[in-house]
């Protein structure tokens, strides 16, 4: 089984954006082999806190949001 | 930076646009992205909203296809759009981040460009699925909106032949070249049954060849056309379920596609993975009602897409609330908080959408030992 090892705080990493019309589907590469997406995922979200501290808050959802 | 974000009971849902991805994140990190957690963060949070929902276009399809979940006609309905864009008013007002068009086939729709572009404007990622019959290149250059397309594709010839009942190979291959050509990124969606099993591995090599960046597989479901002795001919042996995972890791690592497994073949990797592995890779299994919603041609709001029957809402508490009360065995399965108790259209197939998904290897043996 690979290293699986999320970013502090991550708790799950799904890739998007599938392309089903009728069932929920999930990526499974993570589970076996390390992890390409959770490095990116990991720079992204860094990225994203650092640009928080200078606030443009994530857009929340009532209601749609396009970031 | 923006994101798009919606608080949950545990932090929230993130969508990341690089790479396209949506993260869950505690309620710390949640704060630092500047995330506001309100009622979500209270003392009785509200229940979970679908991240992803599925909207049925049109009942319309030219290809008769044998086992359609849809029971879809070459004379089917179809909404307005002016109705299309009230369910995604309603959709976007829930939070939902992923809207998945089909069918019917949506390409019978001559004003799918406007669909999309009415989804993006609603700030919601929309994708589809199609057999590819009707896609010219001409037509795929209209599809840019859509962040991915999933062509149906078990196979050449007889594999495709033995899902469908009819031969729709070439289609979907043109299709996929289609796509190739204008740029559109493509998977392909394969019904994994028995005869299209031993293909598995050559369909990929195949779609790869062609430029998909996905395999979505997907567990031929009793639902339309495909109940009753069609399901029984169609679904896997046991000795196949058995050597899913093992084909999933081959796949994985040779294919050069991205594996995208259905929810309901997270029961079939019970004895490969523990809970704590699926929940990081961010694996759902039956979430209908709960992270996953469906919408049918008349509007209505459903627990998913398979789900046929005439009370839809009740259907959807009763499926989502499903894991506080888990029968044996799944009440002491390892992975029972990502499966979710498996399939309920295959358990409610079989006379009781409240019992474990029959085909579930842990709940075959349990059940031999009597």
């Amino acid at each position: 089984m690979s290293e699986r090892r999320l970013p502090d705080g991550v708790l799950a990493v799904r890739p998007l954006p599938g392309a089903n019309c009728s069932s929920v589907g999930s990526v499974v590469d993570m589970l076996f082999v390390a992890g390409v997406v959770v490095s990116s995922v990991a720079v992204a979200v860094a990225a994203l806190s650092s640009s928080s501290s200078d606030p443009e808050p994530a857009e929340e959802d009532e209601g749609a949001g396009e970031g | 930076m923006k994101v798009r974000a919606r608080a949950e009971a545990f932090g929230a849902w993130v969508r990341l646009d690089d790479p396209p991805t949506l993260v869950a994140v505690d309620r710390a990190l949640a704060g630092r992205l500047g995330v506001v957690g309100g009622d979500a963060w209270g003392p009785s949070p509200p229940a979970p909203r679908p991240l992803e929902a599925h909207v049925a276009v049109t009942q319309r399809c030219p290809v008769a296809c044998t086992g359609c979940y849809q029971d879809a006609t070459p004379d089917g309905g179809a909404p307005s759009l002016a109705e299309l864009e009230a369910r995604l008013d309603a959709l976007a007002a829930d939070g939902v981040f992923v809207v998945a068009l089909g069918g019917g086939e949506p390409l019978s729709r001559g004003d799918l460009p406007a669909v999309a572009r009415a989804a993006r404007e609603r700030g919601l990622v929309p994708v589809m699925t199609t057999s590819g019959l009707g896609l010219t290149e001409a037509r795929a250059k209209e599809l840019t909106e859509f962040a991915q397309i999933n062509v149906s594709f078990d196979g050449e010839r007889d594999a495709y032949r033995a899902v469908r009942g009819v031969d729709g190979a070439e289609h979907a291959i043109r299709a996929m070249r289609a796509l190739a050509a204008a740029g559109v990124p493509f998977g392909v969606n394969v019904v994994l049954t028995r005869r299209t099993f031993d293909a598995l591995e050559a369909t990929a090599r195949r779609a790869r060849e062609l430029g998909a960046v996905e395999v979505q597989l997907l567990r031929f479901k009793p639902a339309g056309r495909g109940v009753g002795l069609v399901y029984a001919d169609a679904r896997l042996t046991q000795a196949q379920v058995t050597e899913v995972p093992s084909l999933l890791e081959r796949l994985v690592k040779t294919s050069g596609l991205r594996v995208r497994i259905d929810c309901s073949l997270v029961p079939f990797l019970s004895g490969r993975f523990d809970a704590a592995a699926l929940e990081a890779a961010g694996v759902l299994g039956c979430e209908a009602g709960r992270w996953l919603a469906s919408v049918d041609v008349d509007g209505r709001r459903g627990p998913c897409s398979f789900y046929r029957g005439d009370a839809p809402t009740d259907t959807s508490a009763r499926w989502s609330s499903h894991p506080a009360r888990l029968p044996a065995p799944c009440d002491t399965c390892p992975v029972a908080t990502v499966c979710r108790g498996g399939c309920r259209v295959v358990a409610a197939h079989e006379g009781d959408d409240g019992a474990p998904d029959p085909e579930c290897p842990r709940v075959v043996a349990w059940r031999a030992r009597g």
